[in-house]
């Protein structure tokens, strides 16, 4: 159509404005592409050890308030109730142990039930698996260890089987007959265990009590109770070392890792990796809890910790604010800490994702939408007589705004493109650096194009179309007037 | 007798520049089907302002204007538009095309807003543009094009829809005397061979020639018709 062709035109003729209106629509489009490619959350990377080892992508820990707090001077500090063997949580919150943690009135550290809160937390979008942190001490022989209840996960698979950090043997499997096999460490005085052997295990027998460590115990999710452990009438029990796994702390945790709150400061040796945990079936765990006479079963029993699996590393800040919501204040959602580092120009970089990237993002092409309906309208205030001419010669309104949003639309798209492609070339490198499929790359970049010219186009033609209306109400007099 | 293409009844027309003033007022003329007017009279007299009227480019303060049975306060911006491009031709002093456009597809840009197809579009404006003299230069951009050939081609592209009337706001204006000369001719030729109506804004007596009548304005106001060269003659 004649409009659309004048339309061109016109742009090709204010090229100054045009080419204004195009960097910026294209530097928003850039803008977009590129920040996908800054990982965002904790995405999978040199961490995987972390989330191996722990056993999830994100960690629920019962506690009211952070004890990181750098105001720690108003806070009432607590000695620390809690043991190794119950949790994660000195990980986390690495002074707990010498600082005890806040605060007055606050719900304090507990075990909870855990099969309400993981009714609670299932149905959180994004949420693929949640199983709690099932563990009771242990002495192997005199050494101090965590007997730890977990599964081969299915398939053993990425990233959070434990596949690649056993160094000798394997996983236990399912119990046959009457013997119970283990994995056990190859550190923390556990390293004379080989495979094959077979270790006395001395088990407590674990007392549970309803013991309510709030006021008001019924307000509590997933309840509260105290745990007791009786030694003299624990259990023992033999445990074959079906394997051995080994965790090199210092391939994983470097000291500027303290970019993150929860990693230790520096030069500070994260506790994590010295825990000495035995792993277990839950099928050989529950037969163990039955050899102690505990007066619960394992889908009763009290735990200290959830673990979480998403279905989306990129997305794990926002699904832990989704489990933060659901759980309310008591307790505290971490994402396993996970950094991801890109080589650039041989030194290494790490990413932080931003939080009000989308925000951002669209942000930019308000602003580039803005930029482009209002070079739009400069062009149009100067070209008054043509669109008066127009109008004599029979458009109607409607014609006028179609030829503005073409305009429009044609500086958008062109801008859209231009940044797209620009970054798309970037993030070729993105897909050497990282370990993005080429798949994942081409999916990625499909929903960008999506993004890009949607949002582009979307803004721009809305904002297009109030300088349209205005141009349709150019009195078509306007073409009478002399020059 | 047949019903005039073109009445005006109590036009009026003020601006605010200060005080009010009457660009055009209580104007009542009427245009017969055929005829050639010329509109005359001093800078500032309304003779442009009276003819965005007539085309429906402007509205009045009061009084109407009637085009072929249709009354303007009748219609919306719309059915004005529609009006604009189905009965009205303009033809401009600076003649107003689309610099982008060759003479062909300017010509051919009212029928697009009519909907007409490409082929019998195209067809069309080649007559037009054969019949202003110009078919061997169809294919030029106007800045390919001298001041009467641009004119022509406004001429042509007046014609496009085949209006009721022609409304020509100083067509002569800005062409020599010569080239002012072959315009006049043109529309005199379209007159009589076609018998199309025109009403013919103009500064330059000469035009009057063609007419058959020519009014007179001043302050808004027609102070005088009398019969121009056609009248005489006929």
């Amino acid at each position: 159509m004649d409009l659309i062709r004048l339309g061109r035109n016109e742009i090709k003729r204010n090229w100054t404005r045009t080419g204004v209106a195009l960097a910026a629509t294209a530097l928003a489009a850039w803008m977009l592409v590129v920040s996908h490619m800054i990982p965002r959350g904790y995405p999978w990377g040199v961490g995987q050890a972390e989330r191996a080892f722990i056993g999830g992508d994100l960690v629920v820990l019962p506690l009211s308030s952070r004890v990181e707090s750098r105001n720690g001077a108003n806070l009432t500090v607590k000695p620390w109730e809690g043991r190794d063997w119950q949790s994660h949580a000195l990980y986390y919150f690495h002074r707990l142990s010498q600082e005890g943690y806040i605060s007055e009135g606050s719900l304090g550290w507990r075990a909870f039930d855990p099969r309400e809160v993981m009714d609670l937390i299932k149905d959180v979008p994004g949420v693929t698996r949640v199983e709690p942190y099932v563990s009771l001490p242990c002495l192997v022989g005199s050494v101090q260890a965590i007997l730890r209840a977990r599964d081969a996960l299915d398939a053993e698979s990425f990233p959070l089987s434990m596949a690649r950090f056993i160094v000798e043997g394997e996983y236990p499997g399912p119990a046959a007959g009457s013997g119970m096999e283990a994995l056990f460490p190859n550190f923390g005085g556990l390293e004379y265990n080989l495979v094959g052997s077979s270790v006395p295990v001395r088990v407590p027998r674990l007392v549970v009590n309803p013991a309510p460590s709030s006021k008001d115990p019924a307000r509590l999710v997933g309840g509260a109770f105290g745990l007791g452990l009786d030694w003299d009438n624990g259990a023992s029990v033999v445990l074959e070392v079906s394997g051995k796994y080994r965790v090199n702390t210092n391939q994983v945790l470097e000291p500027d890792a303290t970019a993150l709150p929860e990693f230790p400061a520096p030069g500070e040796e994260a506790r994590f990796w010295d825990r000495p945990e035995v792993f277990v079936t839950k099928e050989t765990f529950q037969e163990i809890l039955a050899q102690t006479q505990a007066a619960v079963d394992l889908n009763q029993l009290p735990t200290y910790e959830l673990l979480i699996s998403v279905d989306r590393m990129s997305e794990a800040k926002a699904i832990a604010s989704g489990i933060q919501e659901k759980l309310g204040e008591g307790f505290q959602v971490c994402p396993v800490p996970e950094l991801k580092k890109l080589q650039v120009s041989g030194s290494a970089l790490r990413f932080q994702g931003l939080d009000a990237g989308g925000l951002l993002q669209v942000q930019g092409f308000m602003l580039s939408g803005v930029i482009v309906a209002g070079s739009s309208y400069i062009m149009l205030v100067q070209q008054k007589r043509k669109i008066g001419l127009l109008r004599v010669i029979g458009a109607t309104g409607k014609d006028v705004v179609v030829y503005v949003l073409t305009i429009v639309g044609y500086v958008a798209a062109a801008g859209a493109a231009i940044g797209f492609l620009a970054a798309k070339v970037l993030s070729l490198w993105s897909l050497l650096a990282s370990e993005i499929t080429a798949a994942e790359w081409i999916k990625l970049t499909f929903i960008d194009f999506i993004s890009v010219f949607g949002m582009s186009l979307g803004i721009s033609l809305a904002l297009g179309t109030a300088v349209g209306l205005w141009a349709a109400r150019v009195p078509s007099a306007e073409v009478l007037k002399r020059e | 007798m047949d019903e005039p293409i073109l009445r005006t009844v109590n036009l009026k027309k003020s601006f605010h520049l200060g005080q009010t003033i009457y660009a055009v007022n209580d104007v009542n003329l009427v245009v017969d089907r055929g005829e050639f007017i010329v509109l005359m009279g001093p800078s500032g007299s309304g003779k442009s302002t009276l003819l965005g009227l007539l085309g429906g480019l402007d509205r009045p303060q009061s009084g109407d204007v009637i085009l072929d049975g249709q009354r303007y306060s009748q219609l919306s911006e719309s059915g004005l538009a529609r009006i604009r491009r189905n009965k009205v031709g303009f033809v401009f002093q600076f003649f107003n095309l689309i610099a982008h456009f060759t003479a062909l597809e300017n010509v051919m840009l009212p029928m697009r807003f009519g909907g007409m197809s490409k082929k019998a579009m195209t067809e069309r404006a080649r007559e037009l543009l054969v019949q202003v003299g110009l078919g061997q230069r169809q294919d030029h951009k106007p800045l390919e094009l001298s001041g009467g050939e641009q004119q022509r081609v406004a001429i042509a592209r007046a014609l496009a829809n085949q209006p009721a009337i022609v409304l020509a706001d100083e067509p002569t204006g800005n062409l020599d005397s010569k080239t002012s000369s072959e315009i006049g001719e043109i529309f005199h030729r379209l007159n009589v061979e076609r018998g199309q109506t025109f009403v013919v804004v103009s500064h330059d007596p000469s035009i009057t020639r063609w007419a058959h009548r020519v009014v007179e304005m001043l302050d808004g106001r027609i102070t005088r018709v009398y019969d121009g060269g056609m009248a005489r003659e006929g």
